[in-house]
């Protein structure tokens, strides 16, 4: 009799391969039924080597690999590795490029809470915002493929500005998507904000409180939902950010749902900063003068810019040659899915894939 | 008056006049029983065909609802997807994981499809389309209903996976905590027409279907049959993001094809009890009454389909709420009024 | 801040062109005193490997403002060893096993210093420059107690 009432605790391997981890992420759970009891992540099947790769080419051949780290919305990484070379090399960047970049980087911000919320949705089993979110990306998708001819890896922005202008049509293009797109996160949210199974699902669910994201390092939508205010773009505006009338959405929920709020005003938020960048684009250069061989000075920097799933950092040592001495990539999604533990106390089977989903983790920038 | 379809086959016969010489060439008993054959593979045939179809339509009415085109490229709007499905499944390779209990793992397919196929019979189609008219016929439905968790539940056990007995137990759970309310449900029918016959509870809906009588019942035999479909919102057995594919999860193959088959067929059935119960069945006027047993049965159909596109799923535990803490008590409440009303009257 | 900290770690902390050196034995109490001090986002920890040293970068912000500092330890390549941070941030665990992972730098004191981004079996540390770029290794995906303890 004593056996049978003895909690055995089932071990189970969420992933790596598994449609809930997003990608390869493995979790091994220790399960009391449908309670997870224990949570070890286990990363690491999607590590390339950048870091190392990246020793071993110069400064604009490294480009291309950071749009290899988080595929979903590698401009913004592009443009913190670009800003960061810049700083070494003491680079002023013409205006037009970083309105430019400021407007790609945050159209990249949308489409990546747009694969987020697709996927999200998927992991709760709603299946309809999958399909609409999909609609919308793909005409960033289009927009991107117009300006830089790619759909996915862009390497849009280069070391002293940008790779292209923008063609002709894309404004107008450009103008027809930011007209509609309010339209369409109503219609995301007239599916999930007020539905009853949805609130059920979602809230409560995950707390991460104020005090553990400080302690975990947490940025991003998580962060920002657990009511801490940190948003790179505004507390050391970088690029042209400071010219822009845009607004930080804080929520003190600390669960998934107020992740989901955050998200979606952040795409909001960013449809006015790419309006506003769109009106006030000046005219001129989109590179600026940039020695033919890019040999920074010997020097360290650490360039931060904000991603669309937190803090992205990019620690570059200089040696003086035409090959960086060493780069360290602070991946957001590292920090944030290492607090998964501490979201998941005692979670149910379903909870931990609603959280897991809401930390929007992409495995890419995560092994490097 | 309602025929069942073995009066039927006979009267057609009859009048065709090759009834009197299959008489005269086969013995009585015999010929019974050949008729009856007869019968069920037609109904069988057309129960396949219509499931076939059915995955045809959950494609087409998802992918309108999420705008897209769903299968276009077999035939006309992909009108021969199904059948390019059925053969892919058929010739697909069948795979056996080699920690599996055997008979089990064999059986369970089975054991989830025929009582599916058993409940088919009971479904009164039009006037004179009644397989079997049983005398208790709603009490035998409801217990061969829930067969098919059986079978969901050998399978998840066979398959020596450990998402998969998850699925079980949820299934388990699942399963006691609404077909108690489900059944309860279906009583406050059972006290208005006063029979268990199911062509019984279409003829007293002759005047106002029992959706108006008793729209509290038809609410929650609907969750219930909703539940007990596995569908959005409540597919926990087989909830993707959470248990991979849950008790269907090492099957392969025609093994697979089997549990798919079964559920679209329960899909169907479903659909046609709600009907038989709360819409009045094969009632209405003008048209013939097997075709207004097809229009009633298909919107219940379009409306399990519309809310598997724009609902998420629920977590199980708050299923088993729902299921004790409302569905439980709601259905005893339905049972009291209507009850009291009847005895008032 | 910096100044401030010179001050209060006369003996731990320097301030050598721009980068702030802190003692590889005093970075717990370094760390802890900036905690405690407005400094509570520690945004990374960097490992590099240096001809006849090793540095250990912490980068260290605010969340409340734009200050951020970058304090560099440095360790001899021989013994590559420093004390944890993990009792003063929760997030430096999968940093410092980063760390490790990549350097072989060994954190006393962590909760469970093993690999991160590599398998078990992996030899040697990667980013170091000494590290062979055209070996071959075989990979195998074992649990810590080199048993499957868990069969789908």
């Amino acid at each position: 009799m004593s056996d049978i009432r003895k909690v055995v605790e089932i071990p189970i391997n969420m992933g790596p391969a598994h449609p809930a981890t997003h990608g390869v992420l493995r979790l091994k759970l220790k399960l009391d039924g449908e309670i997870v009891k224990e949570i070890t992540p286990v990363i690491g099947y999607l590590h390339r080597g950048i870091e190392k790769i990246a020793e071993t080419k110069t400064y604009p051949q490294f480009i291309p690999y950071t749009d290899r780290l988080d595929y979903v919305g590698s401009m913004i990484y592009n443009h913190g590795y670009v800003k960061g070379v810049e700083e070494l090399l003491g680079i002023e960047v013409p205006e037009r490029a970083e309105y430019l970049r400021v407007m790609m980087a945050e159209l990249s911000r949308i489409a990546s809470h747009l694969i987020w919320l697709s996927a999200w949705g998927l992991d709760l089993g709603a299946m309809a915002p999958f399909f609409y979110c999909f609609r919308e990306r793909e005409e960033i998708l289009n927009l991107f493929e117009m300006i830089c001819g790619a759909r996915i890896t862009f390497s849009y922005m280069r070391i002293g500005g940008v790779s292209k202008d923008m063609p002709e049509g894309f404004a107008e293009r450009l103008q027809r998507f930011l007209d509609i797109f309010p339209e369409k996160i109503d219609e995301y949210e007239a599916l999930l904000t007020e539905n009853e199974i949805f609130l059920a699902r979602t809230v409560g669910i995950g707390r991460l409180s104020r005090e553990e994201a400080i302690d975990y390092g947490v940025t991003g939508p998580v962060a920002r939902a657990s009511g801490l205010n940190y948003d790179i773009r505004k507390i050391e505006p970088y690029s042209v950010y400071d010219r822009f009338d845009f607004r930080i959405p804080v929520e003190n929920g600390c669960d998934v749902y107020s992740r989901y709020l955050v998200r979606m005003e952040e795409m909001r938020q960013s449809t006015r900063i790419v309006q506003q960048a769109l009106d006030g684009i000046p005219e001129g250069d989109i590179m600026a003068k940039v020695p033919k061989k890019i040999k920074p000075p010997a020097g360290v920097v650490y360039s931060r810019v904000e991603g669309s799933k937190g803090e992205v950092g990019y620690l570059i040592i200089s040696d003086g040659s035409d090959k960086p001495y060493r780069i360290k990539i602070r991946s957001p999604a590292y920090s944030n899915l290492s607090a998964l533990p501490a979201m998941c106390k005692d979670a149910k089977i379903a909870d931990l894939v609603a959280t897991v989903g809401s930390i929007d983790i992409c495995l890419g920038e995560m092994d490097r | 008056m309602t025929r069942t379809m073995y009066d039927s086959l006979v009267g057609i016969l009859e009048h065709l006049g090759v009834y009197q010489t299959f008489q005269v060439l086969i013995p009585e008993p015999l010929l019974r029983i050949l008729l009856i054959f007869l019968i069920a593979g037609l109904v069988a045939t057309a129960g396949s065909l219509i499931l076939a179809y059915l995955t045809w339509l959950e494609r087409k009415v998802l992918s309108d609802i999420q705008q897209r085109c769903g299968p276009m490229r077999t035939g006309y709007h992909g009108l021969l997807q199904p059948i390019a499905d059925g053969i892919k499944l058929l010739v697909k390779e069948d795979i056996h994981p080699k920690a599996i209990d055997r008979w089990v793992f064999l059986l369970a397919p089975i054991v989830m499809f025929v009582p599916v196929v058993v409940i088919l019979a009971l479904v009164p189609f039009g006037r004179t389309l009644v397989m079997t008219d049983l005398k208790v016929g709603l009490v035998f439905l409801l217990a061969v209903s829930s067969l098919p968790t059986l079978g969901i539940m050998m399978a998840s056990w066979a398959q020596n996976n450990k998402y998969a007995v998850l699925a079980g137990l949820r299934r388990a759970a699942e399963i006691i905590s609404y077909e108690v309310s489900m059944v309860l449900a279906a009583v406050g029918v059972v006290l208005i027409a006063g029979t268990f016959s199911l062509p019984g509870i279409v003829e007293a809906q002759r005047g106002l279907p029992y959706i108006i009588l008793q729209p509290l019942g038809f609410v929650i035999f609907f969750i219930g049959i909703l539940a007990d479909l596995g569908r959005i919102p409540f597919d926990f057995p087989e909830s993707e993001s959470e248990l991979v594919a849950g008790y269907n999860l090492e099957y392969s193959g025609m093994k697979f094809s089997f549990f798919f088959l079964a559920e679209y067929l329960e899909l169907f059935v479903a659909a046609g009890i709600i009907t038989t119960l709360y819409l009045g069945g094969w009632n209405g006027p003008l048209l013939p009454s097997w075709l207004w047993f097809g229009i009633k049965t298909f919107a219940v159909i379009w409306v399990i389909m519309w809310i598997r596109a724009t609902l998420p799923r629920f977590r199980i535990d708050q299923l088993l709420d729902i299921g004790w803490k409302w569905l439980l008590p709601l259905a005893l409440l339905n049972i009291a009024i209507t009850g009291g009303v009847l005895a008032v009257i | 801040m910096i100044e401030k900290l010179t001050e209060k770690f006369p003996d731990a902390v320097t301030e050598e062109d721009g980068l702030i050196v802190v003692e590889p034995e005093r970075i717990v109490d370094v760390c802890s005193y900036l905690r405690n001090n407005g400094f509570d986002f520690l945004e990374a920890i960097s490992g590099v490997d240096y001809e006849d040293r090793m540095e250990v970068i912490y980068n260290i912000a605010s969340y409340t403002s734009s200050e951020r500092l970058m304090l560099t330890v440095r360790i001899p390549k021989e013994n590559p060893v420093l004390p944890s941070v993990t009792g003063v941030w929760k997030g430096a665990n999968w940093h410092e096993r980063e760390a490790y992972d990549m350097f072989g730098i060994k954190f006393r004191g962590h909760p469970k210093l093993s690999r991160i981004l590599l398998p078990d079996s992996w030899e040697g540390h990667p980013l170091l420059k000494s590290y062979p770029l055209n070996k071959e290794q075989e990979v195998k995906l074992e649990d810590e107690t080199g048993e499957l303890i868990c069969q789908i």
